[in-house]
C-alpha cells in the first residue's frame, strides 16, 4: 500500500490531537510540547518520543501498516538504540562469540533468539514482514507462546547484526539466550505426556463404548459369545495404556521404592497393575468382572493432570530462559597500542584491555593506567562507588564508571573472583535442603491403609467360604483407586502457579509453593534488592526553589554516566542546558550555565569549608556558582516502596526477618532501622553468608532468601526457597526458585497468602477424596459395589477436586 | 449384528491412523504457538512491500486504490 508518512503536522486527513490522546504506538500518555505525528492510515497520529515515532514510520514506510489495524495490545515504548546497544549488536558479529548461541553448517547459520514484548500474532507477523526482505535470509519465525525468534541465514550474504537491527527498527529487541538446562528436558516431557494423554483418551472413549453396551445389557438379546469378544477388544484396546502411557507412573513409582520411600505413584501403580491383571485373568477364564474402562479411565484423568502440570513447567523453563540473555563480554585488547575487540573469556593473564567509562570490565586484573570509580555493588554489595587508581586491583563484571582505565589482566578466567563464587553456588545448590512435600507424606498413608484394606477383605471373604473373594478384594481396590487422591495436589499447584505467573512471579521450581507456605526466617540482601541500587535525591538545602536546583544540576549531570548523574536524569529541563561541562575523577563536574561558572561535586572539589563531616548514610554533594555555595544536595541508594510492604507482612505473620548484607558502611544500619528489620548482619562475603543461611538452616529454621547479586548467588542456592529480583544478575536468577520479573516485593506476600490458600485447598481435596473412597469402600467390602457406579464414582470425585483447585485462580487480580 | 466382528477392528485400524497422525503433528511442531495461528489467516491479504517496491507502486494508481479501500475497511473499524 501506498501509505506516505509526514513527520510534521501538515498532511492530509485530520489529527487525533485531543490533549489526552495516549501515543497511537505504545499508549503511553503524551508529553504536551512535543509534537510527534506519523501517519498511519492517513490519519495523523500522535507519538509520545522520537523512537516510537522512528519505529511507526518505518512500519508505514515498509508497507505493514496492518500491524496497527490487526494487533490486540499496544507496542512497547520504543527507544533508539544508544551508542553502547549499536556496538553491543556488531560484537554479535565476532566468531568467537557467535560459536556459542548460532549452529553453523557451512554457508547456512541457525539461531533462536528472545524477543522482548512480543505480545499479540500481529506482533509476529510484523517481525517475520521486516525480516522477509533481507537477502539472504532463509526462514524466519516467530513464536508468539515462547516470545521466541528462529532464524536461518546465507551467513555469506547477511549478518546477524543487520537482521537484529531490522528487528530493532520495528521496536522489538532480540537476544541470543543461555537456554536453561531444564528446558530442553521439560519441554520433551511435555510432549510425551500430551502423546500418552491422547492414547489413554482414545482408548477411554472406545473401552467405554463397549463397557456401556455390557452395563446395560444391550448384549443380552445378542449371542453370548460378543461379551467375551468385547472383553478381548477392550484387553487389546487397553494394552498400550498400560504399557506404554502409564509408565511413567511406573517409574515414579519404582525411583520412590528404591529410595525406600512410598509416594502418590506407589498406589497408582498398583491399582493399574493389578485391576488390568485381575481384568485378563477375568477374560482368559471367562469369569468375574472386568475394568478395563475404569483403568483407561484412571489413566487419562491423571495423564491429563500431568500433561496440564507438565505444561506450566514448560512454559517457565522457557520464560526463564528467556531472562538469561547473552550479552556479549567483549574487551577492548591493546596490541602494539592498537585495540581490538575480543571476547572476554579468551582473555588470558598477562593480557592488557582497555576499559571505557561506562563499560563493564571484562576480566579480573591490576590498573596499569588511569584512575576511576568503580561500581562492585554486583559482587560485593557496596552501595557507594570504589575509588581505584594505579596499582588497585579490579574486577570482573563491575562497571566502570568515570574514565578510562588500562587493567592488566592477572588471572585466568577460571580463577576470576566471580568463577570462585559461581563454584561456591554449585556446591551451596547441592546441599539445598528438601522438605517433604504434602502429598507424598500423605500417600505413605493411603498405601498402607489400600493394601490392608484389600487384603482384610480377601481374608474375611475367604474365612466366610465365599468363592468371589478375589473379586470382592479387586473391587476394594478399584474403588480405594487414588484418582482424585492424586489430583488433588498437582491440580492445586498448576493452577496456584498460572494466577502467581500474571502477578510477575515466575516459579522456577514446582515445589517453591509448599516450602513458601512453611517459612520461619527471611533474609534479604539490601542493595538492589531492599534498595533501588541506584542514587536519588533525598534532600535539598538551598536558598533556590528545589526544581530550580535540581534543572541546574541535571543540566550539568546530562553529558555523564556517573550513578550519581543519573540521579539528576528525571529533573532535566529544556530551558537549561551548560556548556563547557568537563568532569574530575573522584570530585565532581563543572560547567557553564546562563554565563555562569558552576560546580557540583565533592566539599573537596568545590572548596567548600565543612563543619562537620556527615556521618549519615548518604552521599552529600554541593552546588557553587562562581565560587560561592549555592545548594547542598544529599543522595540516598532509595529504599523500595514495596520493601516496608513485604516486612510488616511478615513481621505481622511472625516471621524473623535479616538484613545480610556484603555492605559494611552505615547505610546498613539505616536500612535495617528505617523498615524495623529484626536481625542485621553486614559486611559478609559470599561465604560467610552461606555460613549464616547454614547456621540458621541447623537451628531448625526454613529460611527464604531475596538477593539480586553475584554475591548473594550461593545464599540463595542455599536457602529453603528463595527469590531473585528479575533486574539482579543472571547468577542470581538461576540460583533461584522465584523470580520476581517486575522487582515488585509486595506481591510476595500475595505470594505467601497464595501459598497458605494453596495449603488449605489441598487439604480440602484430600478431604473429598478420602471421603468419596471411605464411602465406596464398605459398598465394595460387602461385595456390592458393581464397576459402572466406581468408575462413575471416580470421575465424580476428581472432577470436584479439580475444580475445587480452579478456586485458585479466581480472586488474584 | 454379526457385522460388528469387522466393523469393530476396522475402527481399531482408523484410530491407530489418526494416533499416527498425532504423534507426526507433535514431531512438526504444530501444538508449539497454539495462540498465532488462529489469527494468522487475517494477515494473509497484504503482502510485503519494501521501500523500493512501495516508490514504484506509488506511480502505479491500481495500488493507490487498493490503499484506499484499506483504509475504509479500517474507518469501519
Amino acid at each position: 500500500m501506498s501509505a506516505q508518512a509526514n513527520v510534521s503536522s501538515a498532511g492530509v486527513g485530520q489529527c487525533d490531537t485531543a490533549p489526552d490522546t495516549p501515543c497511537y504506538h505504545c499508549g503511553e500518555p503524551i508529553t504536551p510540547d512535543l509534537e510527534l505525528t506519523v501517519e498511519i492510515d492517513q490519519q495523523l497520529r500522535v507519538m509520545c518520543c522520537l523512537g516510537c515515532q522512528a519505529v511507526a514510520q518505518s512500519i508505514v514506510d515498509n508497507g505493514l501498516v496492518s500491524y496497527y489495524r490487526l494487533r490486540s495490545e499496544k507496542g512497547a515504548q520504543a527507544s533508539g538504540l544508544v551508542p553502547e546497544q549499536l556496538n553491543e549488536l556488531y560484537s554479535y558479529d565476532i566468531k568467537e562469540i557467535q560459536q556459542e548461541f548460532v549452529d553453523v553448517t557451512d554457508q547456512l547459520s541457525e539461531v533462536t533468539l528472545t524477543v522482548e514484548n512480543v505480545s499479540c500474532a500481529a506482533c509476529a507477523w510484523l517481525i517475520e514482514r521486516q525480516l522477509a526482505s533481507l537477502p539472504g535470509l532463509i526462514k524466519s519465525n516467530v513464536n508468539t507462546t515462547t516470545s521466541r525468534l528462529t532464524l536461518s541465514w546465507n551467513n555469506q550474504q547477511l549478518k546477524l547484526s543487520t537482521i537484529l537491527f531490522e528487528v530493532a527498527k520495528v521496536g522489538y529487541k532480540a537476544y541470543p539466550f543461555q537456554a536453561d538446562s531444564a528446558e530442553q528436558h521439560e519441554v520433551a516431557t511435555a510432549n510425551a505426556y500430551l502423546r500418552k494423554m491422547v492414547i489413554a483418551g482414545l482408548a477411554t472413549m472406545q473401552v467405554m463404548m463397549f463397557a456401556m453396551a455390557v452395563y446395560f445389557d444391550v448384549l443380552g438379546s445378542l449371542s453370548i459369545g460378543f461379551t467375551d469378544y468385547f472383553r478381548w477388544i477392550s484387553l487389546l484396546i487397553v494394552l498400550p495404556v498400560v504399557v506404554y502411557c502409564a509408565l511413567p507412573f511406573y517409574k515414579n513409582a519404582i525411583s520412590a521404592l528404591i529410595a525406600r520411600r512410598l509416594n502418590m505413584d506407589v498406589p497408582v501403580s498398583l491399582a493399574i497393575l493389578l485391576a488390568f491383571g485381575a481384568s485378563v485373568v477375568a477374560t482368559v477364564q471367562e469369569t468375574g468382572e472386568v475394568y478395563f474402562e475404569s483403568v483407561s479411565m484412571f489413566a487419562f484423568f491423571l495423564l491429563v493432570g500431568r500433561f496440564i502440570e507438565q505444561r506450566a513447567k514448560k512454559k517457565a523453563a522457557q520464560i526463564s530462559s528467556n531472562l538469561f540473555k547473552l550479552i556479549p563480554t567483549t574487551a577492548l585488547q591493546l596490541i602494539d597500542g592498537q585495540s581490538h575487540t575480543v571476547p572476554a573469556r579468551l582473555l588470558k593473564p598477562g593480557d592488557v584491555i582497555l576499559v571505557k567509562p561506562g563499560e563493564i570490565i571484562a576480566a579480573d586484573g591490576i590498573i596499569i593506567n588511569g584512575a576511576s570509580q568503580t561500581s562492585e555493588a554486583i559482587l560485593t554489595g557496596e552501595s557507594m562507588p570504589v575509588n581505584k587508581s594505579i596499582g588497585d586491583t579490579v574486577f570482573a563484571s563491575c562497571e566502570n564508571i568515570e574514565s578510562p582505565l588500562t587493567v592488566e589482566v592477572n588471572c585466568p578466567a577460571n580463577e576470576r573472583l566471580i568463577s570462585q563464587i559461581i563454584k561456591l553456588q554449585e556446591q551451596a545448590a547441592q546441599t539445598k535442603p528438601k522438605l517433604a512435600s504434602l502429598a507424598d507424606t500423605l500417600a505413605q498413608y493411603v498405601v498402607v491403609a489400600i493394601l490392608i484394606l484389600a487384603t482384610v477383605t480377601y481374608l474375611g471373604w475367604t474365612l466366610a467360604g465365599s468363592d468371589q473373594a478375589f473379586w470382592i478384594a479387586l473391587a476394594v481396590l478399584v474403588a480405594t483407586c487414588p484418582c482424585a487422591l492424586s489430583l488433588a495436589t498437582p491440580s492445586a499447584y498448576t493452577c496456584a502457579s498460572a494466577a502467581i505467573s500474571r502477578q510477575g512471579i515466575l516459579l522456577r521450581s514446582g515445589d517453591a509453593f509448599d516450602t513458601l507456605s512453611n517459612i520461619s526466617h527471611v533474609c534479604f540482601d539490601k542493595t538492589g534488592t531492599l534498595t533501588t541500587g541506584k542514587f536519588w535525591v533525598s534532600t535539598v538545602e538551598s536558598t533556590l526553589a528545589q526544581s530550580e536546583v535540581l534543572a541546574l544540576c541535571a543540566a550539568l549531570e546530562a553529558s555523564s554516566a556517573h550513578p550519581i548523574a543519573c540521579a539528576f536524569t528525571p529533573y532535566l529541563d529544556q530551558n537549561c542546558q551548560a556548556n563547557d561541562c568537563h568532569a574530575t575523577s573522584g570530585g565532581g563536574i563543572a560547567g557553564i550555565i546562563n554565563g555562569q561558572s558552576y560546580k557540583l561535586g565533592s566539599a573537596d572539589y568545590t572548596e567548600i569549608d565543612l563543619a562537620a563531616p556527615s556521618s549519615e548514610p548518604k552521599v552529600v554533594i554541593y552546588l557553587t556558582c562562581n565560587g560561592q555555595l549555592v545548594a547542598t544536595i544529599s543522595l540516598i541508594d532509595q529504599i523500595r516502596d514495596d520493601s516496608k510492604v513485604l516486612i510488616d507482612y511478615l513481621s505481622s505473620r511472625g516471621i524473623t526477618t535479616t538484613l545480610l548484607t556484603g555492605d559494611n558502611s552505615c547505610h546498613a544500619d539505616f536500612v535495617a532501622r528505617e523498615l524495623n528489620i529484626d536481625h542485621l548482619v553486614k559486611g559478609q562475603k559470599p561465604q560467610k553468608k552461606l555460613q549464616y543461611l547454614n547456621q540458621q538452616q541447623q537451628a531448625g529454621h526454613i529460611v527464604a532468601m531475596f538477593g539480586d547479586g553475584v554475591n548473594d548467588a550461593p545464599v540463595l542456592a542455599g536457602a529453603h526457597v528463595s527469590f531473585a529480583m528479575g533486574t539482579g544478575s543472571d547468577i542470581a536468577k538461576s540460583s533461584a526458585d522465584i523470580v520476581l520479573l517486575h522487582d515488585d516485593l509486595a506481591k510476595v506476600a500475595t505470594g505467601i497468602d497464595l501459598a497458605q490458600r494453596v495449603r488449605t485447598i489441598i487439604k480440602q481435596n484430600f478431604c473429598w477424596a478420602i471421603g468419596y473412597n471411605l464411602t465406596a469402600v464398605p459398598f465394595a467390602i460387602a461385595g456390592l459395589l458393581p464397576p459402572y457406579l466406581a468408575a462413575l464414582g471416580m470421575s465424580l470425585s476428581s472432577v470436584i477436586v479439580v475444580t475445587n483447585s480452579l478456586l485458585l485462580l479466581k480472586g488474584l487480580k | 449384528m454379526n457385522i460388528l466382528l469387522l466393523l469393530i477392528p476396522m475402527a481399531l485400524v482408523i484410530i491407530t491412523i489418526a494416533v499416527w497422525f498425532f504423534f507426526w503433528a507433535i514431531k512438526s511442531e504444530q501444538f508449539d504457538d497454539l495462540d498465532r495461528q488462529g489469527a494468522n489467516i487475517l494477515f494473509d491479504d497484504d503482502q510485503p512491500q519494501h521501500p523500493q517496491q512501495r516508490k514504484n507502486a506509488d506511480k502505479q494508481p491500481d495500488t493507490d486504490t487498493q490503499a484506499q479501500s484499506d483504509t475504509v475497511e479500517s474507518n469501519k473499524e
